[in-house]
């Protein structure tokens, strides 16, 4: 069964006054693909994920989170 | 550097340069897909009617075609698209590859699915004799509508 991450990138894009182009644009992705990663219709690979980590300076848990809340029962 | 390309997408064009790209390749496929059809369309009348009346409607998807058109065609199919589809699978980014393989992923299990099923029922005598052609094209579409609805929706 595929469960999608809920993330903060709508909100911090929207925080840096950004439009999904120009998000797609530092990301180097199709408008498109920042639009399903936003709405959850698109998990990032790993790659992108450190990519909008990088981009956004924060750790990646703190822009996404999965639906277990960031418990992985270690 | 990059706050001036961001610029110019605010500005002027609301597309990255991957997707400006991707579009490009795109269209230059539509082209050589239109002159593909062109070609089949001309050579049939070249060589005259196919003995189908359905598909000669639909735009000669049957019949005899001149020998080195074929030749020029299948290399068109065979050459140039595999490399046209390389340079787009190296220029889309991982959500239009991943819509790419949804639409192949469903296309196939209809396939997989359809195609046996025409089979039997040709071999019980209750429907048509399979078409490949009709296949592909369906299989094509599906393809096709998967892939832009994974893509835009």
């Amino acid at each position: 069964m595929s469960t999608s991450m809920k993330n903060r990138l709508k909100v911090l894009r929207a925080e840096r006054d950004w439009s999904q182009a120009d998000l797609a644009l530092r990301l180097d992705v199709s408008r498109q693909a920042v639009n399903a990663i936003e709405t959850g219709k698109h998990d990032p690979s790993l790659p992108l994920a450190f990519r909008i980590s990088r981009l956004f300076a924060m750790p990646i848990e703190a822009i996404f989170n999965d639906s277990n809340g960031g418990q992985n029962g270690a | 550097m990059i706050a001036m390309e961001v610029k110019m997408a605010r500005d002027k064009d609301p597309l990255t340069p991957r997707e400006a790209r991707n579009r490009t390749i795109m269209a230059l496929s539509m082209v050589i897909g239109g002159f593909f059809a062109a070609a089949l369309i001309a050579g049939s009348q070249w060589m005259g009617e196919s003995n189908n009346a359905y598909w000669d409607s639909l735009g000669a998807f049957s019949g005899p075609l001149p020998p080195l058109l074929t030749v020029a065609l299948a290399a068109l199919w065979g050459i140039v698209l595999p490399i046209i589809s390389l340079f787009w699978m190296r220029t889309i980014d991982e959500h239009e590859r991943s819509a790419y393989r949804d639409g192949a992923e469903v296309a196939a299990f209809a396939y997989m699915m359809g195609a046996p099923i025409w089979w039997i029922l040709w071999r019980g005598g209750l429907v048509a004799e399979p078409d490949g052609v009709f296949i592909f094209f369906t299989f094509n579409s599906i393809y096709l509508a998967v892939w832009l609805w994974r893509k835009y929706h």
